[in-house]
């Protein structure tokens, strides 16, 4: 059994307008602090290594998912990759056209489990999994120690 | 084993070190918009509301005179029966008496803000609002107050169009 | 149902300001967790994990993303909120799945980041209000606790003395705690009496501070305790129980917690207690306001309406008192950071059951404890009692 009453005009309605304000400030954390001073300060890329089961991680990970223990080794990643999969995207965040396409992939490196996911520095039509790809970073002056301080990836 | 335990995990950041750069950051503020639907109930509380009138709603089951309205009676989980308007006069169930605003700043003129139960509804069904015309000396538990009206041409359907509760005249302050 | 044992807890330091990831908080509490109890994470069946609302940390479905800290990968996992309850909460939805049988050993892992939220957690609290009726009165979230604790010291005329004094045992007692965000050996009555107004009766030092944090705990089933010789390192689950109340908080007087005292007569009924002053040797009621510990003592049976602040006075709540309450210095002394005051209430009631709570070991011997938590607008308790 439903409501008794039950208003068919839908004029009738109404509505409360409103927002949920809110503003963030997230670290890095401890893993994240060193991969991005590395890549601030002495562009470079660099993963963790689990010394239990010999797995490494990019992003680089405190722990190892898999046998749930510290890492403590750190390893430098590959020059390049490999792009795993793309996408062309053409609409923005608020569904407005893009001016131009956007390229974008998920590179992985030999030797890592996990990947990037950034901008690669192609036009559409040469997006396709496979490439082989490496990082292009901002100008050092540029580099603030997030993963926008990598432009793309280009090959 | 706990008790022995020296490095308890955590790394403390000051209140500067986000601002100043010590360790990498990323801001982000998220837009999200909202059109929240009032409902059966509640778009004709705040149609009654531009009216200058508090209206509610009744549970025939429990006998129950709900306020605010709303279309089931949560108690017997079945629907309400039907509108009941109430007075717009109460009483004074608790307040605050508070230095901080919304944003957690701090105010010289404090604000006076509570929950006042209202005439004709069942006993403690109330209303939070603002209370006026009276000093922090004098605001009590237990005393009986009227809305106060905004001009009917300012009202919009919405709480705000009583402006505050401010002490019934004739009743014991 | 199966007897369930917390057989290790861990946790993070709480602060203001961590600077480790919510995923990362998670490991490092799980992982203290699972070396207490001597156990990996390949021995861990289910996961459970608490944490309050995605918009502290800023993370959208925070349950995923914290889920591989939490162990939680390619288990069955599941993520619980009941607002402030879930401290205790999660540790409830934890028993259930040793309870019933579906897993042998259970990893609970709680976290809260809300240092992410600027300028203050405030903020997002604030959207906790309904948007028709409250928010148009532009409301801070400190206004419903001043209601609420005015209304209990009116209608019982408690002195602010009495609530004041509770703020002053816990941030004391804090001072054993060795992740503590606001010990304060020093502080005395009148620092908290004189400390300023919020919005009144509430004043600052009446209230916990919002922390970062992690906390986690080991639950096993019987069998196991015994095939793992774990039995003196184990505290087991006697009762759970939790209740909620109506979200129209303007609709209920407010001066006595209804939803704590059922929860905590379905626990009790569980527990086989039906004298709570005499059978519970002590207490961790959720103490994010001084006078919360107060009403909350009330909510569990342990003290006679109106009377609580009394046993305060009487000295009877201190750690060598006839029942000890928030021996760990509660969310006053050690920090609130919502979820993972898991921490010290089931963590606290575990230490001190099985003697590891190191300087805030109770010096009688403690067998039957009860921790609660509160949450949401004024409606929510979660109560689970352990004995050794």
């Amino acid at each position: 059994m439903t409501f008794t009453e039950r208003t068919t005009d839908a004029r009738m309605f109404r509505h409360w307008p409103g927002d949920i304000e809110a503003d963030y400030i997230y670290t890095s954390g401890l893993a994240g602090e060193r991969f991005f001073r590395e890549l601030r300060d002495r562009g470079h890329l660099a993963g963790t290594r689990c010394s239990e089961c010999g797995k490494q991680w990019i992003p680089p990970k405190l722990f190892c998912e898999e046998c749930f223990k510290e890492t403590h080794e750190w390893v430098d990643l590959p020059r390049t990759g490999t792009v795993a999969a793309t996408c062309v995207v053409r609409v923005a965040l608020d569904g407005a056209p893009l001016r131009a396409p956007e390229v974008w992939g998920l590179v992985r490196f030999a030797g890592f489990q996990g990947g990037l996911v950034h901008r690669l520095l192609v036009t559409e039509d040469r997006a396709r999994a496979g490439l082989r790809v490496r990082p292009v970073l901002k100008p050092e002056g540029s580099r603030s120690g997030a993963i926008t301080d990598i432009e793309g990836f280009a090959p | 084993m706990t008790a022995r335990v020296t490095r308890w995990p955590g790394v403390e950041l000051g209140s500067k070190d986000l601002e100043s750069g010590k360790v990498t950051t990323v801001r982000f503020r998220p837009e999200a918009k909202f059109a929240w639907s009032a409902g059966e109930a509640m778009s004709r509380f705040l149609a009654e509301l531009q009216r200058g009138r508090l209206i509610a709603r009744e549970c025939k089951s429990c006998g129950r005179i709900l306020f605010p309205p709303r279309m089931f009676c949560e108690e017997c989980f079945r629907p309400t029966d039907g509108w009941v308007y109430v007075r717009d006069t109460g009483t004074i169930e608790t307040y605050s008496i508070s230095y901080l605003d919304t944003d957690a700043r701090r105010i010289t003129e404090p604000i006076l803000v509570g929950v006042v139960s209202l005439d004709g509804a069942s006993p403690k069904m109330g209303l939070m609002h603002y209370f006026g015309e009276m000093t922090t000396k004098e605001i009590r538990i237990g005393m009986k107050v009227q809305a106060k009206w905004r001009p009917p041409e300012s009202r919009v359907g919405s709480v705000l169009d009583i402006e505050f509760f401010r002490p019934r005249k004739g009743a014991e302050r | 149902m199966r007897k369930v044992g917390v057989v290790g807890a861990g946790m993070t330091l709480f602060r203001r300001r961590l600077q480790e990831t919510g995923k990362e908080l998670s490991f490092e509490a799980a992982r203290m967790a699972l070396d207490q109890a001597k156990m990996e994470i390949g021995d861990i069946d289910a996961v459970v994990h608490g944490t309050a609302p995605d918009a502290f940390d800023g993370v959208h479905m925070k349950g995923e993303y914290l889920l591989d800290g939490s162990g939680g990968t390619r288990k069955p996992y599941m993520r619980v909120f009941t607002g402030g309850g879930t401290g205790v909460f999660s540790a409830i939805a934890g028993y259930w799945h040793v309870a019933s049988g579906l897993a042998d050993v259970a990893l609970v892992v709680n976290e809260e980041k809300m240092s992410s939220c600027q300028p203050h957690p405030q903020s997002v609290f604030a959207h906790i209000w309904d948007p028709i009726l409250d928010r148009p009165l532009k409301p801070n979230l400190v206004w419903i606790f001043a209601m609420e604790m005015n209304r209990y010291m009116t209608i019982h005329n408690i002195p602010y003395e009495d609530i004041a004094r509770v703020a002053v045992k816990n941030k004391r007692n804090a001072v054993g705690h060795p992740c503590a965000q606001l010990a304060d050996g020093d502080i005395t009555l009148e620092d908290v009496m004189n400390s300023e107004i919020m919005a009144w009766p509430v004043r600052r030092l009446d209230i916990s501070p919002p922390s970062d944090g992690a906390a986690a705990v080991v639950l096993a089933s019987e069998d196991v305790v015994k095939k793992r010789r774990l039995r003196d390192q184990t505290a087991w689950i006697k009762g759970v129980g939790w209740c909620i109340d109506s979200t129209m908080w303007t609709d209920r007087d407010l001066y006595f917690p209804e939803y704590v005292a059922r929860a905590a007569k379905m626990a009790y009924r569980q527990a086989k207690i039906d004298r709570p002053k005499k059978q519970i040797d002590f207490a961790e009621p959720y103490d994010p306001f001084d006078y919360k510990e107060l009403h909350h003592l009330e909510g569990l049976g342990l003290a006679d309406k109106g009377k609580a602040g009394l046993m305060t006075r009487e000295g009877v709540t201190e750690r060598d008192g006839d029942l000890p309450v928030c021996p760990s210095g509660g969310l006053l002394g050690v920090g609130n950071p919502i979820a993972a005051t898991l921490g010290i209430k089931v963590g606290e009631l575990y230490w001190q059951l099985t003697g590891q709570a190191g300087k805030r070991q109770i010096p009688n011997e403690v067998h039957t404890g009860v921790c609660q938590a509160w949450g949401d607008l004024m409606q929510y308790g979660s109560v689970v009692v352990m004995g050794t």
